[in-house]
């Protein structure tokens, strides 16, 4: 097989992701996120444990690591496509699949850099305190399937969302996500205590049975589960898996679509 | 005759807006670049120069012709290594520096990491943006972009070179560089389209101009490297009109002006020398705006007849 050939075959080009892993890591709004992260990872190891590293009930996971993902993932193939840089790159012998790919996982690079920072000073932290447990050393790669999953979906919007509005799109069906999920539960708790409306109960089900599916889950029970000896659910981290192929092909398959439609014009 | 580094056979590309009507913006254009020419494309804004180089390259998809690079279909990525292109006003990612741009660029096109280095350094100095190269993108100017961007197309020592409007942002200093760019590159037999509105560059590099208005190829004219035209204000010229046609039949009088299509400003001496042994009294002689640009403007915008009759 020709180098072009075997170029063309490839599902990540790192030239793409080293580069890109370096433009992100030199944002300051992700580097103001990576530290308050790092920072939250430093009280959560040395108050809890490190199992609770990038989960739980670890306010750092849920806004200082979302938001850092949102950061990472924000236009990060719109801007490549607006800014037409890549149409210099296409013109390489790369192809689209791999071009996509290169950022994706470029961007994945800097997200672990700096979640490896923020796990060891959490897991430093846990074990100065005493709560350290080798169990613990799986929240890295756990917490991070979560993360690149939503960095992955953030990917695949960024192809077809102009500039930064994928993080709008993905931080609003997050927001939309929260309110319904607690204002299903809540209204639920209320008809119970009333013994009434038994359709709020019935939505209550159906939202509880649905509303996981939106979007990746939070696979960190595992880690306590573990820590406890209990029977540990993957089912969560092996749906992120199929959430990251599947965003992953999906981004691939829209950027190839809009290049196309972008040279019929 | 070798295989043409780029070919063109009846390119034809219609822009469908909603709720406008369609764009013819290259309409049956046929032209082909052989290894060591230096082709320009010349015409108006919308006249299809753009849109033509990035058919070229198979940035757009044609609606009807045929495009080939080396003789291959233009979408190999085996021939894309052999092809370089330069944008109007190219954007980078703002937060790499110009150099690690280059060195992405290079490590595309499969150099090893040492030689991409040295590569990128190289062309950094020889675009004389040695010192912005290692700052970021974000802090360049218009002129330091086009640079970078004419430093990222030369990276794979291209075979074939598109340069899009080259000359736009940069300084004086900038166009006799690209000047010497461009002869460096004919000499080592790569062969370059561009499309510029510098007209008196244009003349002094290529080798062939491709006249475009509305889509449409007007003219192809191969141009005579450094053709200028010379003006010279005589005192007598009713007095020496006869003899200097017989010496110069292709010199055309208007008023006590007369001009003449000459080589280049070095021929300048010998004219002046001619003129005076023929009896003429001189009061000025200057070479004028370039021929190129008389024939442009003839042939483009239906402006004068040209007074250049020794032109072909």
């Amino acid at each position: 097989m020709s180098e072009a050939a075997a170029a063309s075959n490839q599902l990540v080009s790192w030239p793409v992701a080293l580069q890109c892993a370096r433009d992100r890591l030199r944002s300051t709004p992700v580097l103001v996120f990576g530290s308050l992260l790092i920072l939250g990872e430093l009280f959560v190891g040395h108050m809890r444990s490190g199992a609770d590293i990038f989960g739980g009930y670890s306010f750092s996971a849920h806004v200082f690591l979302l938001g850092l993902t949102l950061l990472l993932g924000s236009a990060l193939i719109s801007e490549e496509l607006e800014s037409g840089h890549a149409q210099l790159v296409l013109l390489r012998p790369l192809s689209r699949a791999a071009f996509f790919g290169g950022r994706l996982a470029g961007a994945g690079i800097a997200l672990f850099i700096i979640m490896a920072v923020a796990w060891a000073v959490g897991c430093g932290a846990a074990w100065s305190a005493g709560r350290f447990s080798s169990d613990d050393l799986l929240a890295l790669p756990v917490g991070f399937a979560w993360a690149f999953a939503w960095l992955a979906v953030l990917a695949a919007i960024s192809v077809v969302a102009r500039g930064a509005s994928n993080t709008f799109w993905v931080l609003t069906t997050v927001v939309l996500w929260a309110l319904a999920k607690f204002s299903l539960a809540g209204a639920n708790l209320i008809a119970e205590k009333n013994h009434k409306w038994e359709w709020i109960t019935q939505l209550h089900r159906i939202g509880s049975a649905v509303l996981p599916y939106v979007g990746p889950q939070d696979p960190t029970d595992l880690l306590e589960k573990m820590s406890q000896h209990a029977a540990a659910d993957y089912g969560p981290l092996l749906y992120d898996l199929v959430w990251i192929a599947g965003a992953w092909l999906l981004g691939a398959f829209l950027l190839s679509k809009r290049e196309l439609a972008r040279r019929r014009a | 005759m070798s295989t043409p580094a780029l070919e063109v056979v009846s390119l034809a590309k219609q822009y469908v807006q909603r709720g406008a009507p369609p764009v013819l913006a290259v309409d049956n254009v046929s032209f082909a670049l052989q290894p060591g020419q230096v082709v320009a494309l010349l015409g108006p804004n919308g006249a299809g120069k753009t849109t033509a180089m990035q058919l070229a390259l198979g940035l757009l998809d044609r609606d009807a012709g045929q495009v080939r690079l080396f003789g291959e279909d233009p979408e190999l990525l085996e021939v894309r290594r052999k092809v370089g292109f330069a944008p109007d006003s190219p954007l980078f990612p703002r937060r790499l520096t110009g150099l690690e741009v280059l060195e992405l660029h290079a490590a595309l096109l499969g150099l090893d990491k040492a030689r991409a280095k040295s590569r990128s350094l190289e062309l950094l100095e020889q675009l004389g943006i040695a010192e912005a190269g290692r700052r970021p993108c974000s802090g360049y100017s218009r002129g330091q972009g086009q640079r970078l961007g004419l430093a990222a197309a030369l990276l794979g020592e291209p075979e074939l070179l598109l340069l899009d409007e080259p000359t736009a942002g940069l300084d004086p200093a900038g166009v006799a560089a690209m000047r010497e760019l461009l002869a460096s590159l004919r000499a080592r037999g790569a062969a370059v389209l561009l499309n510029s509105h510098l007209l008196s560059e244009v003349e002094k590099v290529c080798d062939v101009a491709l006249f475009m208005k509305g889509g449409k190829l007007l003219r192809t004219h191969v141009v005579a490297g450094g053709a200028q035209r010379a003006e010279v204000r005589l005192v007598n010229v009713e007095e020496v009109r006869a003899r200097v046609q017989q010496l110069l039949p292709e010199a055309v009088f208007a008023g006590d002006r007369l001009t003449i299509a000459m080589a280049g400003g070095d021929a300048m001496p010998g004219l002046v020398k001619m003129l005076s042994q023929a009896g003429a009294e001189i009061i000025e002689a200057k070479m004028e705006g370039a021929a190129l640009e008389q024939l442009y403007l003839e042939i483009v915008e239906g402006k004068g007849a040209s007074a250049l009759g020794a032109l072909p």
